[in-house]
C-alpha cells in the first residue's frame, strides 16, 4: 500500500506487531500497533458470543467496536502526522 | 393502542379463534413498543427462534473494520455494504412478526447494523484520503507536469 499510494495505510505496523506478539514481546507489539490488542479481544468476544450467547454480548461488542474504530483512526492520523512532518 | 383496537374490531368477522390470536398479537405488539425484555417474561412468547442472518450481519459489520488493518479500504466497505443490504430484508422480517424472534438475535442485528454503518463511513473516509493523496501526488509530480507541457507546446496554440 505504501509503495502504491505513497501514503501510510491504516494497517501499517500490524505485521511487525504480530511478529513481536508471536515472539512474546507484548509491550513492543502494543507500541508498534496499539489497536491489535483490542481487535484480538473483540474477535474473541465475537466468537464466544456467537457460540454461547453471552448476556449483553451485543452491547459489549458495540462498545468495543467503537473503541476499536477510534483507536484505528487515531493511530492512522498519528502515522500521517509522522509521515508529513 | 388505538391502531391495535381498530385492527381487532375490523377483523371480528373471522371467528373467535382468529380474534383471540389478534388480541394476543396486539398485546405482544404493545409490549414490544415499550420494552423488548417484557415479552421474555411472558409464558406466551418463549422466544427461541433466532432472527435469520443476525449473526452474519454482526460478523460482517465487525469484519468491515478489522479488514481495514490488513487490506486497506477495499474489502471493508464491500463487507459493510453487504451487511447493510442484508439488514434491510431482516428489518422487514422483524417488523412483519414482532415478538416472534429472540431478543439476543435482535440485539445482534441492531449492533451489527450500527457496526456496518460506522465501518462503511470510516472506510469511505480513508478511501477519500487515499484518493486525494493520489490526485495531489500526480498534480505536483514534476515529470507529469513536464510531459504535459511538452504535449501542450507541440500543439502550438
Amino acid at each position: 500500500m505504501k509503495t502504491w499510494f505513497k501514503l501510510p495505510c491504516p494497517g501499517c505496523g500490524v505485521q511487525r506487531s504480530i511478529w513481536e506478539l508471536l515472539n512474546g514481546n507484548i509491550y513492543n507489539s502494543i507500541i508498534e500497533y496499539p489497536p491489535l490488542f483490542t481487535i484480538i479481544l473483540m474477535i474473541l468476544i465475537l466468537v464466544l458470543h456467537l457460540k454461547f450467547e453471552i448476556k449483553n454480548g451485543a452491547f459489549i461488542l458495540k462498545i468495543s467496536f467503537i473503541i476499536n474504530s477510534i483507536l484505528i483512526i487515531l493511530n492512522y492520523f498519528y502515522n500521517l502526522y509522522n509521515y508529513f512532518l | 393502542m388505538d391502531n391495535n383496537q381498530s385492527y381487532n374490531q375490523s377483523n371480528r368477522g373471522f371467528g373467535n379463534e382468529s380474534n383471540n390470536n389478534n388480541q394476543q398479537y396486539s398485546e405482544t405488539n404493545q409490549s414490544n413498543n415499550t420494552n423488548y425484555q417484557q415479552t421474555n417474561n411472558n409464558a406466551y412468547t418463549k422466544q427461541i427462534i433466532k432472527l435469520p442472518n443476525s449473526g452474519a450481519i454482526l460478523t460482517l459489520g465487525i469484519l468491515s473494520i478489522v479488514t481495514l488493518c490488513c487490506c486497506g479500504p477495499t474489502i471493508g466497505p464491500i463487507l459493510a455494504i453487504i451487511a447493510i443490504a442484508l439488514s434491510v430484508g431482516v428489518n422487514r422480517e422483524l417488523k412483519s412478526k414482532p415478538g416472534y424472534y429472540s431478543s439476543t438475535s435482535i440485539g445482534n442485528f441492531k449492533a451489527g447494523k450500527i457496526c456496518a454503518i460506522i465501518g462503511l463511513s470510516i472506510g469511505l473516509i480513508i478511501f477519500l484520503i487515499y484518493f486525494l493523496g493520489v490526485i495531489l501526488d500526480t498534480a505536483f509530480n514534476q515529470d507529469i507536469i513536464d510531459a504535459f507541457n511538452d504535449v501542450w507546446n507541440e500543439m502550438n496554440y
